[in-house]
């Protein structure tokens, strides 16, 4: 990029925050509905500091629980979607070298695109706003929070799997396709065992994430922490929401520590830092 | 027999856990079930055609343009915010580049250090949504909260990974920086921010795709704009009107990821 080119897109860029600033700000106003906190606000919101009763903890465990189920059945069930989407868009299995000369090219390129769009769209749709349709036609608790979780992450999984797919040695891949081997003996001799290790590997990393999102989904009405936290702000229980934002993040942590730790010791795969 | 034993045990804890997970939504699943046999409040064709009425198109219009509104106006906050906190949160910056200038570490650098770093996590661990709900009790409904949400959490998120890309920099520009006399801000800005700053870019337009995701849900708090009609026509159960909110989040977060695919490219 030249330095006019930079020059613009940075014009561009400062011009579109200030705009988004600006409509941003007069709305708010115009539209009456900002508030400035004010002396009642923290009165009301000191008022609401009482202590848990009795049932407040096991409760609030149970909600753990549920959270880490949610995730569990979420990311099974992201596994399930990703793996006929991954195989779909993989570029070495439909169209690339060494597939090329056996078949027609454009009919398996036009499968791969097909593969890689349904993939895009589906993760263009963000995971609560699936879990707020799936809590309407499923109704409230943890299956749609799993569905939820099952569609969006399978887009993303299905997404890195391919790529890893894609990324196996040639040569390797090569080779079995000298000693008579078929696209399927490719995947399951050739791709799948060499890329073992960083296909498990990216899988433990998005449950890390999904424990994440469960919560999140629990928000809009899937269950588990989320959707106690939630009860707690509509009731204004501030004490039982801070103990419910901590244990959600110790359990957060644990499972990345859980997570980090399988990934070093079983699978020797690098651990993703970012993503 | 060793392999075989370790196989066969992580299966077994594998499949428990599955089954242990996968209970209580498949009892729910029976139960909707058992109440669509009673009549359905819903069907699949009921999605369509989606609404197109001008009336409603230009709601939509209009929220599209205040999400996206929210998502760049949030994560420049969340830059502004994390600026400060940077400097302090980077090791190179703080401790371990001290030498450059004097022998011994003072105190406070550590104590700045551990602070700066304590409380990006703090912004960090606490997710976007949440954040909402506690701005929303602050500031009333409307925009101003999803974006000041946003902007809390990202700002979490940018120090932790924008310290660490200074802290991966090679540091001998900023030796010779030193022995050219500079201070201790001219080397973070011209030694280490200089070097990131195409990975700091990059970083930033991956998380301007994630929040326009966000802000695009933000709304069952009464804050933001997409979500908050999503949320509305989902109570009414007004399915057409669902279908063309889902298609314009799609349309939305697809321009984004595309304007950020785009200039990505073009830079580097």
């Amino acid at each position: 990029m030249n330095r006019r080119a930079r020059a613009v897109a940075l014009a561009a860029g400062v011009i579109a925050t200030a705009a988004s600033f600006g409509y941003l700000g007069v709305r708010a106003i115009a539209g009456g509905e900002l508030r400035l906190p004010h002396a009642g606000v923290w009165r009301s919101f000191a008022a609401g500091f009482e202590a848990p009763d009795a049932e407040f903890w096991p409760d609030t465990a149970r909600a753990a629980l549920e959270t880490v189920q949610v995730s569990i059945a979420g990311i099974s069930l992201a596994i399930l979607v990703a793996i006929p989407l991954a195989l779909l868009g993989t570029a070495t299995l439909w169209w690339e070298e060494p597939f090329r000369h056996h078949g027609a090219a454009r009919a398996g390129r036009a499968v791969y695109l097909c593969g890689r769009a349904l993939m895009a769209a589906l993760r263009a749709i963000p995971e609560v706003l699936w879990a707020l349709l799936f809590v309407r036609l499923l109704g409230l608790g943890s299956a749609a929070g799993a569905a939820a979780i099952g569609i969006a992450y399978g887009a993303m999984l299905g997404k890195v799997y391919s790529e890893l797919l894609e990324s196996t040695p040639r040569p390797l891949l090569e080779a079995l396709r000298g000693t008579g081997s078929t696209a399927a003996g490719v995947l399951l001799y050739g791709m799948l065992p060499f890329m073992r290790g960083p296909l498990l590997g990216y899988t433990l990393f998005r449950w890390e994430c999904a424990i994440r999102a469960s919560a999140l989904v629990g928000l809009v009405g899937a269950g588990g922490l989320g959707y106690r936290i939630w009860l707690a702000w509509k009731y204004g229980q501030w004490a039982h929401m801070a103990i419910l934002l901590v244990v959600l993040m110790l359990l957060v942590l644990a499972t990345d520590a859980i997570s980090g730790f399988l990934r070093r010791r079983l699978f020797h795969a690098p651990v993703v830092a970012r993503e | 027999m060793r392999r075989w034993w370790r196989a066969s045990s992580a299966a077994v804890v594998v499949l428990a856990a599955l089954a242990w997970s996968w209970a209580p939504a498949v009892r729910q699943m029976g139960e909707s079930v058992r109440r669509w046999g009673r009549g359905l409040t819903w069907s699949p064709g009921a999605f369509w055609p989606p609404e197109t009425s001008g009336r409603f198109l230009g709601e939509t219009v209009i929220a599209c343009v205040e999400t996206l509104a929210i998502s760049l106006a949030g994560t420049v906050l969340g830059l502004a915010l994390a600026g400060p906190l940077l400097f302090a949160a980077t090791r190179t910056m703080m401790i371990s580049g001290a030498h450059l200038w004097r022998q011994r570490v003072p105190q406070w650098r550590h104590a700045a250090h551990a602070g700066a770093r304590a409380a990006l996590a703090v912004f960090r661990s606490i997710p976007e949504l949440v954040w909402g709900l506690i701005f929303v009790l602050f500031v009333g409904f409307g925009a101003v909260p999803a974006v000041l949400a946003i902007a809390v959490h990202t700002a979490g998120v940018f120090g932790k990974i924008i310290a660490e890309l200074l802290e991966e920099v090679r540091p001998e520009p900023q030796e010779a920086l030193v022995g050219c006399g500079a201070s201790g801000p001219q080397v973070f800005l011209y030694g280490a921010l200089g070097q990131a700053a195409p990975a700091v870019v990059s970083y930033v337009l991956y998380r301007w795709e994630v929040n326009i995701r966000m802000a695009a849900i933000f709304g069952f708090v009464g804050a933001g704009a997409l979500g908050r009609l999503m949320q509305e026509r989902l109570a009414w159960m007004r399915w057409p009107e669902v279908t063309t909110l889902v298609a314009a989040v799609f349309v939305v977060v697809l321009a984004v990821d595309l304007t950020s695919a785009w200039i990505r490219r073009r830079m580097v």
